[in-house]
C-alpha cells in the first residue's frame, strides 16, 4: 500500500511528520516517517482496512510521537518517587508530587512550541483566536462566538493557521 | 477557566492540523511549496526502507530492550565512528530512555553504522 500512494498523500505524510515532531529533540521528521514505515512493513503496526490507509500513517506517527514523550514522562516519576521521603503517611505525597510535576519537561517543551506558534499570529487577530480555541479544545461555534466571527473567517483563518505553521515548521522556525 | 495543560493544547492543535491536512483537496495538498521536491522525498525513504526491509529483515536490532541497550552503549563507546550530531546529542543527555535508544539504533542501522550480523 505504502507504494502505490497519491502524490498529495505523500506529501501529507511529510506535514503529519513535522507537525508531530515540532518541539521534539530527538526525533525529526525523517526519524519519525522511518519508524512508522518499519513497523508497518514489519507488521508490528497493522492496517484495519476499515479506515483510509493514510488515516492510519497519521494515527501510527501520533502513536510513535506519544510513546516517545510517555516514556521520558514515566522516568521523570520514577525519578522522582525515589527521591520523596519514606513513611506511612507518604500517599498523598506521591499523589501530589506526581499530580503537580506531572512531566515538567514535556510541558515546558510544549508551552515553547506553542509560544512560537502564538508569536506567528500575533497580528492575525481572528486566527490567534482560532488558535487559541483549538488548543483549549472548544469547539468550532464556541469558538466563533467567543472570537465573533462567522463561520466563514473561520474556515479562512483555519487554513491560514495551518498554511503558515506549515511553512515555519518547514523553515524550522519552531 | 481551562485547565489544559500545555502538551494536551500542543496535541489538540496538532490534532486539529492533522484533520483538515487529511480533508484537504489533493490539489491544495499539491500545491504546497516545494511539492514535487517534498513527494520525491518521501518517496525515496518509502523505498529505501521497502529494499532494507527485503534485504535484511529486522535481525539487526534486538527485539529486547536491555539487549538494545547493550548494543547502543557498544556503538556509544566506539565514538569515532558516529556522526558528530549524534555524538553532540548523547552528551547532552545521558539519561536516554528505552524509546531514545530505539529510535537511535534504527537511525545507526540507516547510517550503516550497524552491521549486518549473519543469520542462521
Amino acid at each position: 500500500m505504502l507504494e502505490t500512494m497519491s502524490k498529495a498523500d505523500l506529501i501529507r505524510l511529510e506535514h503529519f511528520a513535522r507537525l508531530r515532531t515540532a518541539g521534539l529533540v530527538w526525533l525529526d521528521w525523517e526519524d519519525l516517517l522511518h519508524e512508522a514505515i518499519d513497523r508497518v512493513l514489519s507488521g508490528s503496526r497493522k492496517w484495519p482496512k476499515a479506515i483510509p490507509f493514510i488515516v492510519f500513517m497519521c494515527g501510527t506517527m501520533r502513536s510513535i510521537a506519544s510513546e516517545f514523550w510517555r516514556e521520558r514522562s514515566a522516568k521523570r516519576e520514577i525519578a522522582m518517587t525515589d527521591l520523596a521521603p519514606t513513611g506511612e503517611n507518604d500517599s498523598g505525597f506521591f499523589d501530589r508530587i506526581i499530580d503537580e510535576n506531572q512531566n515538567p519537561e514535556r510541558e515546558a517543551s510544549a508551552h515553547e512550541v506553542l509560544t512560537k506558534i502564538e508569536a506567528l499570529f500575533e497580528d492575525d487577530h481572528a486566527a490567534l483566536a482560532v488558535l487559541t480555541g483549538l488548543a483549549n479544545g472548544s469547539t468550532p461555534n464556541e469558538i466563533q462566538r467567543t472570537a465573533a466571527i462567522t463561520p466563514k473567517q473561520y474556515a479562512t483563518a483555519q487554513r491560514r493557521i495551518r498554511r503558515t505553521l506549515s511553512r515555519a515548521i518547514r523553515e524550522e522556525r519552531i | 477557566m481551562n485547565r489544559l495543560g500545555s502538551f494536551n493544547k500542543l496535541d489538540n492543535l496538532i490534532s486539529v492540523l492533522e484533520a483538515e491536512i487529511l480533508k484537504a483537496t489533493d490539489r491544495n495538498i499539491l500545491s504546497t511549496k516545494d511539492a514535487r521536491d517534498i513527494e520525491k522525498k518521501v518517496a525515496t525513504i518509502i523505498n529505501s526502507r521497502r529494499v532494507a526491509h527485503e534485504e535484511e529483515p529486522a535481525a539487526t536490532i534486538p527485539s529486547d530492550a536491555v539487549d538494545r541497550r547493550r548494543l547502543f552503549e557498544t556503538i556509544i563507546g566506539a565514538r569515532s565512528r558516529l556522526p558528530l550530531e549524534i555524538r553532540t546529542a548523547f552528551r547532552a543527555d545521558s539519561k536516554i530512555s528505552d524509546e531514545e535508544v530505539s529510535i537511535l539504533l534504527n537511525k545507526f542501522l540507516r547510517l550503516g553504522l550497524l552491521t549486518k550480523g549473519k543469520k542462521d
